[in-house]
């Protein structure tokens, strides 16, 4: 199974808690678990009360690990490796043409959150991996298209140096699908499913491989039969139908069109808090992806 | 005539703020589409909007330049007093527009608009798509041609993003860090400046250089070297568009989802942008579940048994109704904060609003009977 996978998705869907849920998963089955967000605003502590919001991984839960990618401090860090200095490291990052010479640069953003990546997932602990899984929550805006495209791009631009062998490095490994995974968290609307669709389209072209998963967030699921809904609460059946027939037309539309499988997550009522439903995605994606079960 | 309506009739810019994915296109285009009804001459500036979008503002790919708009209102049974036009902001094109504006040596203006990376920079210089929408903005006001604009803003993670960003780009410009970089002063010169500054930033530069190779540096280098001139009217330019944003002619208005989060957010920006002069006059929360009339029958929702298991209507009516008290409990919460004449809830209804139909829906919740 891979070891990097990366969660995309417009902005609203649901990544950071879908995504979240499946670092749970896989935590809760023993598997050491880092988790990234790129937030300005971190919401690790919706989910973690308490937790803080660190660049270094911190652990959460037994075997899950969290961190918040802050691009400056990252780019420290890579400079850190790159020169092995620490005092020329902390000269050069701290100067202001350094500084903005370094946000002009193309892709300079998606390089480094990669690099971060890369270095996570190589790094060994008494000859073993360190990290067992690795769960992106990919950043906002660009569903991880501008993340991804980035090797080539740099290609394109840098022939030599640090960043051009970091390029190349990343490829490889994005384009493999033993090592890396993609999934999409959509919704069963219309341009929710539209841009999944094309989504898809677009990552199979790129890296030569297929989305992994296409995650189907906030289903509205009827179990049939059950007691019968006093008058008062007429109107809002007539409202939870409208929305099952909209879902359903465009969940068809997805399962029509889409090339990856698609697991259907349930809406989970306010009841719950965000910790409690972090642990019942959890759990439902471990009875469905883990146990064999198809949704 | 309530606050939203007041703010059409009296503005002349409107700027729809919000994180990606609240629905802000949509709102913008009902805002439109209500300066339209109520008689101004309105145009509606979008941002990649959805060709389904386009569509249901009756075009089938947007244009960059305005386009009337105002016969697909009518076609659909609506009657406007005044003008709906609508466009798509064009980032690249109005950055190329903003360079022609600048540089006035032809020659220059070309080797900067074929820069290899010109593009590239442009794209990754954080702040790019925001100024590129208020340059737009400005260039628009500029002419008169318009009532009122109504501005889609970018999708960016906050809406923060969208008031610091042509900040940050100025003053990337003027900090004098291009004058590091090409070795030159201010005023183009070399020779002294540059022997003075070449020991300090040589070593930075050298360092950029180990960093990414070589040749991207001098690209980079040759970029700035190039705009260094041209691009010092971007402070006083800079300065225009802030003066814009700070008039007492334009208002922002705030779109989010009902969670309790994005309302927290949406209240903290609203704070902020008044904190900076700035007028913001709604809070739109939108898919908002509203409390049905049977809301009071169904107390407490326990929650089934396996919370995982589809419930049975039942529990779903139940649960929806808790739902709806909680949206109300977190509307109440914005109101508290920017007060009840400047909060807004649009329900999330079962339909497609990616039509006439559904922007007029919309337009029904916030502006009622000017919609009918």
């Amino acid at each position: 199974m891979p070891q990097v996978y990366l969660v995309g998705g417009k902005g609203g869907v649901g990544k950071t808690s879908v995504s979240l849920a499946l670092a749970h998963m896989f935590a809760a089955h023993g598997e050491r678990t880092l988790w990234m967000e790129v937030a300005e605003l971190p919401r690790l502590g919706h989910f973690f009360p308490g937790a803080r919001n660190r660049f270094e991984p911190a652990e959460v839960a037994p075997n899950l690990f969290a961190l918040n990618h802050v691009h400056a401090e990252a780019l420290e860090e890579y400079l850190e490796i790159v020169f092995r200095v620490r005092w020329l490291t902390r000269r050069i990052s701290e100067n202001s043409v350094f500084g903005a010479v370094t946000q002009a640069l193309p892709g300079i953003e998606s390089l480094v959150l990669l690099g971060k990546i890369l270095y996570e997932a190589e790094r060994t602990r008494r000859g073993a991996l360190y990290w067992n899984k690795i769960i992106l929550d990919s950043p906002a805006t660009g569903h991880g298209k501008q993340l991804l495209q980035f090797p080539k791009a740099a290609r394109e631009i840098v022939q030599f140096g640090p960043v051009a062998e970091t390029a190349r490095k990343i490829d490889k490994w994005v384009r493999d699908p033993g090592r890396w995974s993609n999934l999409l968290v959509t919704l069963p609307e219309a341009l929710p499913v539209q841009e999944s669709l094309e989504m898809q389209t677009w990552m199979a072209d790129a890296l030569g491989y297929p989305v992994s998963a296409v995650l189907l967030n906030q289903v509205i699921d009827v179990t049939e039969g059950g007691p019968n809904v006093p008058a008062a609460g007429q109107t809002r059946v007539e409202w939870i139908r409208q929305w099952q027939t909209i879902q359903r037309q465009y969940g068809q539309r997805l399962s029509e069109e889409s090339a990856a499988p698609i697991l259907n997550i349930p809406v989970l009522g306010p009841h719950v808090d965000e910790r409690q439903r972090l642990e019942l995605i959890s759990r439902f994606l471990s009875d469905t992806l883990l146990n064999g079960r198809k949704a | 005539m309530n606050g939203l309506q007041q703010i059409l009739r009296s503005r002349g810019v409107v700027i729809v703020a919000g994180s990606g994915g609240v629905g802000k296109t949509t709102v913008s285009a009902s805002l439109a589409i209500a300066g339209a009804l109520d008689g101004r001459k309105t145009l509606v500036v979008t941002i990649d909007p959805a060709k389904r979008l386009a569509q249901s503002l009756g075009l089938p790919a947007m244009g960059h330049e305005p386009e009337n708009l105002t016969s697909n209102l009518t076609a659909g049974g609506l009657k406007p007093k005044g003008e709906l036009w609508g466009m798509m902001l064009d980032m690249k094109a109005t950055l190329d527009g903003f360079v022609e504006s600048v540089v006035r040596d032809p020659r220059t203006r070309d080797l900067v608009l074929q820069n290899k990376i010109y593009e590239q920079v442009t794209g990754s210089l954080s702040g790019s798509q925001e100024y590129a929408a208020m340059h737009k903005l400005h260039e628009l006001r500029e002419n008169g041609l318009f009532d009122l604009i109504i501005l889609d803003t970018p999708p960016t993670t906050h809406a923060i993003d969208f008031l610091r960003a042509p900040d940050k780009l100025t003053r990337f410009f003027a900090s004098g860090v291009v004058q590091l970089l090409t070795g030159s002063d201010r005023k183009g010169r070399g020779g002294l400046g540059r022997r003075l500054l070449q020991r300090g930033s040589d070593l930075f530069l050298g360092a950029v250089e180990k960093l990414t190779g070589a040749e991207l540096v001098r690209e980079v280098t040759a970029f700035f070297d190039l705009v260094q001139n041209a691009f010092e009217p971007l402070s006083d330019h800079g300065r225009t568009v802030e003066q814009l944003l700070r008039s007492p002619d334009t208002e922002f208005v705030i779109v989010c989802g009902p969670q309790g989060g994005q309302v927290d957010e949406a209240v903290q920006f609203f704070r902020q942008v008044t904190q900076m002069g700035i007028s913001a006059g709604a809070v739109i929360v939108n898919r908002v579940v509203l409390p049905t009339v049977g809301n009071k029958e169904f107390k407490q929702f326990q929650g089934s048994a396996d919370p995982l298991h589809p419930h049975t209507m039942l529990d779903w009516v139940s649960m929806y109704e808790e739902l709806a008290r909680v949206h109300a409990a977190h509307l109440k919460r914005v109101e508290q904060d920017v007060g009840k004449g400047r909060t807004f809830a649009v329900d999330a209804a079962p339909r497609d609003l990616h039509s006439l139909d559904g922007l007029r829906w919309i337009g029904e919740q916030l502006f009622g009977t000017l919609f009918k």
